[in-house]
């Protein structure tokens, strides 16, 4: 809402108070100034300038010629200015529109000839400043200004108009005297309404036109008055300016009155061309669906059942709360006019305007709704108005007011106690006064109907819908207190028992050790579409793709949640090759989200209250890490050559990651057939499910924490890689991490066999000749297995060869074993048989032969 | 490098040993340590490891040269035997410790080694194979936000992200009809299947607020609880993104005041923006506190002189506050008349874009490989 100090001037005396208090106050009552700007109501380029010397024009009895000093613009020398006004005569301080200046009416000032004689501007009228009507002679001022002052600031007009954002709750703040009155409680002085006409004899008054509302749900009260001898012509420039002020277009002198209004009450008003209202009545009605109506702007509009319309005898006439309709409309030559006042159903016209992309300063005033006691005094101020702006107009008739008794009913004012002592105490003021309280309220429109001790009842005005209890009150004193007031104390608490998730904790410290691992963190929304699925080959059924769907997506890129971090990242990635940025690392916390509770293991419900758990319908959301490297894995340096990341590197973040976290038992397992199918946007070959062997599922089986490894090929290029530029990826199910993690440090916290190894170790290289199947994993399981196990303690794969001189289909892994005992140094013999021991299990569980 | 002392080649084992006495015995023992000697002197002149292990096994070796002499007292007449040893003895002795002293002077030449390299050229730069990782700036600040809040009492709670528009809106006290509850507003989920719902709406949170409802609905007072978290609103533009961060926070017990929640939000701002900086509290509106007010900071950039990024106001826009509406505590069953609370909301984006001065809010979520990179771990 627009506020020009002039304007509002008209309904509070703001004598001695600056432009930058009057902000502040305004602030400190809740109707926010976002913006302070300075208009003038005479345009840029007119200035004080005085008049040295006039003498008749040489050639034009009616026009003199001027020498004009108007200050140091004159750059030293005078302005010769023809001038035809009466009073144009020597030492008089006049307003001097310089050449470039542009006047109302797209009057801009030039150099001109006048009769044979130079003119080097315009000393203008009030009229061509367009602050008056006033144009029998040009503006004298006093002189009290240096000259070249602009002309706004030496008359006073110069105006500041400010910004407020009105809160929602507060309609009547979408308004002057909304605004007024909530300052004159603030700062302690009266409130002045506009005067009204005087009231004619109802009784002797025949209806000079008839108003109803049809059914309830379209509206409450139609009031309207009539108005004969109007004329659409120019409104008065104090109307303009102030309409300009509030940033609305003047229009005529009858649409400007109606919309002058409506800024002062806050009360949408209509004028409709009697001529064009057949049958003299206005009704509101609920559309029927298909109906058409060509509003104002010359469009045809489709109505739908519930829209509110405004029907003459035979036609629909205007779109209500919203926009007139065209067959309707004020026109030029428009001599009388029937006004609406009226209270529309919110609700109805929000959904109109909506629907229909009308949001007018009407329709936004009738949403939050209107004052329904108010309508008859707004009608009355249109007609005052309108005769004082159109010569010759005069209300006919008198009041038209529908409002049935059973509208009435609904609108009976509500009650609100407030203790004083509750207000007291919620704003820790324990010296508030109860005639402060009463007063202030009062000037909020507040009346007191009852007092006791302990309690004061007010009736609530019906422009503050906003106010149903005590609270709100509470708020109203708050307002008018100033919340600086307010003193500053730290609550006085018991500690907090609340229990905290463990997990929140252990995310902030991941976080942390995946940035240690050398991962920089990414956020990104958490969108994914059904081409990206594609892109990521998980067809329709998969278990991944049961996404949740948004009905209203911006746009068809984010219409579904994610069921997995890698789109985003790949996006993301894509992104940073394109712009040049290669061997990029980056992890992401997120949260998968599924629409299937049976998608992708067990429900989550870690961040969810046992009742939301519950509650059926809820979508999965599944806390997952993900990581993406690109290609290359090391640049080419100094020290080496450019290396590619591959599945190792993947595995190896992982491991760290996971390591750094105490999870324990850690195993990649291939992917089979299953699990490729699970993870189709992987490399079948080259990507591993991670599991935790120290924390068995409900099978037995160790959990899957998640998996790593390349990017499958064909993903990688629709993710705009080449081929064999694929990334490297991984992702984990968070709280299965923190699930292992969580185990692991339970184990070390029972465990009763915490070793203190002090004799030292000894060591063996043995390298061992296998079948090329034979993987690490399952020497690691033969080691877990040897049966004669007594102090290998550790091993280590040192090498891995496969070459020329070893038999065909065979390959050599050689491993560092370490022996050690926590009671003695151990013998080479001890040593030696332990190693025997274990070479003789290796063959015969692997067929392993010592090389 | 010094070339290893050349010992002089053993007799051949087939060969037959000559038959020795004391006289012949003595020779041969000078003769060694005559050889000794000279190969010691060699040695000495630089005492690499190698050189001195090569002189010991040269004559203490099995093979070395003082072995030799011992295997020829085998055939040295038995009356020759104990002078003959002793000749030899005294010289394995002699030996023995003079290669000690060698030993020992190799280990000071292996520190000289050490030491006498070329100057390293450190300028050369660190290889990339371990890069520094990065933690996001909204994660650095939500760091910072946790921690002051654990400092003053409070306790970290998480939720959902999609809900029931009960949570978000409904108990709230934002009533079916508020604006906030359109489509142009909020994103809304379609049920798995019809009726998955049951008859209640499902949509991705429009603020943290709904984490007030869970958390109030499961636990008693008092309460002191802050949750971030992401949310979701239909925006997009240079100041908007679907999705931003948020941090919830409440507190609820017995005589709960305004000015308790006025000090909290002091408290805090003062924390994260120096104790010098004002604070401000105007009067706002949100639903579902009661009364609302809007807080700002003087302006972290001119100090409250007016400048560019406070748009010449002084201030700061930080967040929305108030004292919870007693529509909300009916909503989670809480007896109004018993308890009292405040609450307030702000973004976590807003506050890093402030603090790292960013002037794009949507670079903090184009994962910008070098953008996010730049912020350091720090309070």
């Amino acid at each position: 809402m627009r506020i020009s100090r002039e304007w509002l001037e008209q309904y509070i005396d703001l004598t001695g108070i600056t432009d930058s208090s009057l902000a502040d106050a305004l602030t400190g009552i809740g109707l926010e100034v976002e913006l302070i700007e300075r208009v003038s109501a005479v345009p840029a380029g007119v200035v004080v300038g005085c008049i040295i010397q006039a003498v008749p024009h040489p050639n034009a009895d009616s026009l003199r010629l001027c020498q004009v000093d108007v200050g140091p613009l004159g750059k030293g020398a005078n302005l010769q200015i023809v001038c035809g006004a009466p009073n144009a005569r020597e030492g008089i301080h006049v307003a001097v529109a310089m050449v470039g200046a542009e006047l109302p009416g797209d009057f801009k000032i030039k150099e001109a000839k006048i009769r044979g004689e130079k003119s080097f501007g315009m000393m203008c009228s009030e009229k061509e400043l367009g602050i008056s009507d006033d144009h029998e002679s040009i503006i004298e001022l006093k002189g009290e200004h240096a000259l070249g002052t602009p002309v706004g600031t030496a008359m006073g007009v110069d105006d500041m108009v400010m910004t407020l954002n009105v809160t929602p709750n507060r309609a009547d703040c979408l308004s002057y005297i909304g605004v007024a009155r909530d300052l004159s409680a603030k700062i302690h002085r009266k409130l002045k309404l506009p005067a009204l006409p005087q009231v004619p004899d109802v009784k002797s008054q025949p209806d000079s036109f008839k108003a109803a509302i049809e059914t309830e749900s379209a509206g409450r009260r139609f009031c309207g008055i009539k108005v004969d001898g109007v004329k659409a012509a120019m409104s008065p420039a104090w109307m303009q300016q102030r309409l300009l002020a509030a940033g609305m277009r003047p229009i005529n002198a009858i649409v400007d009155t109606t919309n002058y209004v409506m800024l002062e009450y806050g009360q949408p008003v209509h004028a409709y061309d009697e001529r064009h209202v057949s049958g003299k009545t206005l009704t509101a009605r609920l559309a029927k669906s298909g109906e058409i109506l060509k509003t104002l702007d010359g469009q045809d509009r489709k109505l739908e059942n519930g829209d509110i319309v405004i029907c003459d005898a035979q036609h629909i006439i205007g779109l209500a709360g919203i926009m007139g309709g065209a067959n309707s409309d004020v026109k030029d030559d428009t001599s009388a006019v029937l006004i609406e006042v009226a209270h529309f159903t919110p609700n109805a016209i929000r959904t109109t305007s909506k629907r229909l992309g009308l949001r007018s300063e009407a329709s936004q005033r009738f949403e939050r709704g209107v004052d329904v006691h108010r309508l008859g005094d707004v009608a009355w101020r249109v007609g005052g108005l309108l005769c004082e702006v159109c010569p010759g107009a005069k209300i006919t008739g008198t009041l038209i007011d529908f409002f049935p008794q059973p509208h009435q009913e609904k609108c009976r004012p509500r009650t609100v106690a407030l203790r004083l002592d509750r207000a007291r105490k919620t704003l820790a003021i324990p010296d508030l006064r109860g005639d402060f309280v009463e007063t202030t309220l009062r000037d909020l429109g507040l009346k007191i109907i009852r007092q006791t001790e302990t309690e004061m009842v007010f009736e609530i005005p019906e422009w503050r819908q906003d106010i149903e209890r005590e609270a709100d009150l509470v708020e109203e004193i708050a307002r008018m207190v100033g919340f600086e007031t307010i003193p500053y104390e730290l609550p006085v608490m018991a500690l907090d028992t609340t229990p905290e998730d463990p997990g929140i904790d252990f995310a902030e410290d991941a976080r942390m050790l995946m940035a240690q691992a050398g991962l920089r963190e990414t956020i990104s929304f958490p969108f994914i579409s059904h081409d990206e699925f594609k892109k990521l080959r998980i067809p329709s059924g998969h278990e991944l793709a049961p996404a949740v769907r948004i009905v209203n997506p911006l746009s068809e890129e984010f219409g579904l949640m994610q069921t997995t971090l890698v789109a985003g990242l790949l996006k993301c990635a894509a992104n940073n090759e394109r712009h040049g940025r290669t061997g990029v690392r980056l992890f992401e916390f997120g949260r998968a989200y599924l629409s299937s509770q049976h998608a992708l293991g067990a429900a989550t419900t870690r961040h969810l209250t046992e009742r939301a758990a519950g509650e059926n319908g809820r979508p999965v959301e599944k806390p997952v890490v993900a990581g993406i490297m690109t290609q290359p894995w090391t640049k080419k340096s100094w020290s080496g050559e450019e290396r590619h990341a591959g599945f190792f590197e993947a595995k190896r973040i992982a491991w760290q990651w996971l390591s750094a976290l105490g999870v324990k038992g850690l195993e990649a397992a291939p992917l089979d057939e299953k699990s490729a199918a699970m993870l189709p946007f992987m490399h079948p070959r080259a990507s591993c499910l991670i599991l935790a062997s120290n924390l068995p599922d409900k099978h037995g089986k160790p959990i899957v924490l998640g998996y790593a490894g390349e990017i499958h090929p064909e993903t990688a290029v629709a993710f705009d890689f080449a081929a064999d530029q694929a990334p490297v990826a991984f992702e984990f199910d968070f709280d299965a991490v923190f699930a292992a993690a969580d185990a692991a440090a339970a184990a070390i916290a029972t465990s009763t066999n915490k070793i203190l190894f002090k004799f030292p170790p000894s060591s063996r290289d043995v390298a061992l000749l296998v079948k090329t199947g034979v993987t690490h994993d399952n020497f690691t399981r033969a080691f877990a297995d040897f049966p004669k196990r007594k102090n290998l303690k550790s091993y280590r794969l040192f090498d891995v060869y496969e070459g020329a001189n070893l038999p065909a289909g065979k390959k050599s892994m050689a491993y560092t074993f370490d022996f050690q005992s926590s009671e003695r140094t151990l013998t080479d013999t001890e040593v030696e048989q332990e190693v025997t021991a274990l070479v003789a299990w290796l063959a015969q569980n692997l067929e392993a032969q010592q090389r | 490098m010094n070339q290893p002392t050349q010992p002089n080649q053993p007799n051949q084992p087939n060969q037959p040993a000559q038959p020795m006495n004391t006289v012949s015995m003595r020779e041969a023992a000078e003769a060694v340590r005559k050889q000794f000697s000279a190969d010691h002197g060699k040695t000495a002149a630089n005492p690499s490891p190698r050189a001195v292990e090569e002189l010991r096994l040269a004559f203490l070796g099995r093979k070395g040269r003082v072995q030799e002499l011992t295997e020829g007292l085998r055939h040295v007449p038995k009356e020759d035997r104990p002078e003959s040893g002793k000749i030899v003895n005294s010289l394995r002795q002699e030996v023995d410790a003079a290669v000690t002293v060698l030993q020992e002077s190799a280990k000071s030449w292996i520190l000289n080694e050490r030491l006498n390299i070329p100057q390293v050229d450190v300028s050369l730069p660190v290889d990339d194979t371990t890069p520094v990782g990065a933690l996001h700036p909204v994660t650095l600040m939500r760091r910072i936000l946790i921690r002051e809040f654990r400092r003053l009492g409070f306790t970290i709670y998480d939720g959902p992200e999609i809900d029931f528009d009960f949570y978000n809106f409904t108990a709230l006290n934002i009533p079916e009809s508020h604006p906030a509850r359109d489509m142009q507003d909020t994103f809304y989920v379609a049920p798995a299947s019809p009726g998955a719902f049951s008859g209640e709406k499902m949509l991705l949170r429009t603020q943290t607020s709904n984490i007030q409802i869970h958390a109030m609905l499961a636990n008693k007072p008092p309460l002191r609880i802050i949750a971030p978290g992401r949310v979701f609103r239909c925006d997009s533009d240079i100041t908007h993104t679907p999705m931003f961060h948020q941090i919830e926070g409440f507190v609820v017990d017995k005589g709960i005041t305004f000015a308790n929640l006025k000090a909290t939000i002091d408290t805090f701002l003062k924390a994260i923006y120096g104790s010098d900086l004002k604070t401000r509290f105007r009067p706002s509106f949100f639903p579902f506190v009661e009364p609302g007010a809007e807080f700002d900071v003087q302006c972290t950039i001119c100090t409250g002189k007016g400048c560019r990024v406070c748009k010449n106001t002084g201030w700061l826009e930080v967040g929305g506050c108030g004292m919870i509406h007693p529509k909300v505590f009916e909503a989670v069953h809480y007896d109004s008349e018993e308890y009292s609370g405040f609450a307030f909301g702000f973004g976590i984006d807003r506050m890093a874009m402030l603090k790292y001065a960013l002037p794009d809010l949507r670079q903090l979520f184009d994962g910008d490989y070098d953008f996010i990179g730049q912020f350091p771990i720090q309070a």
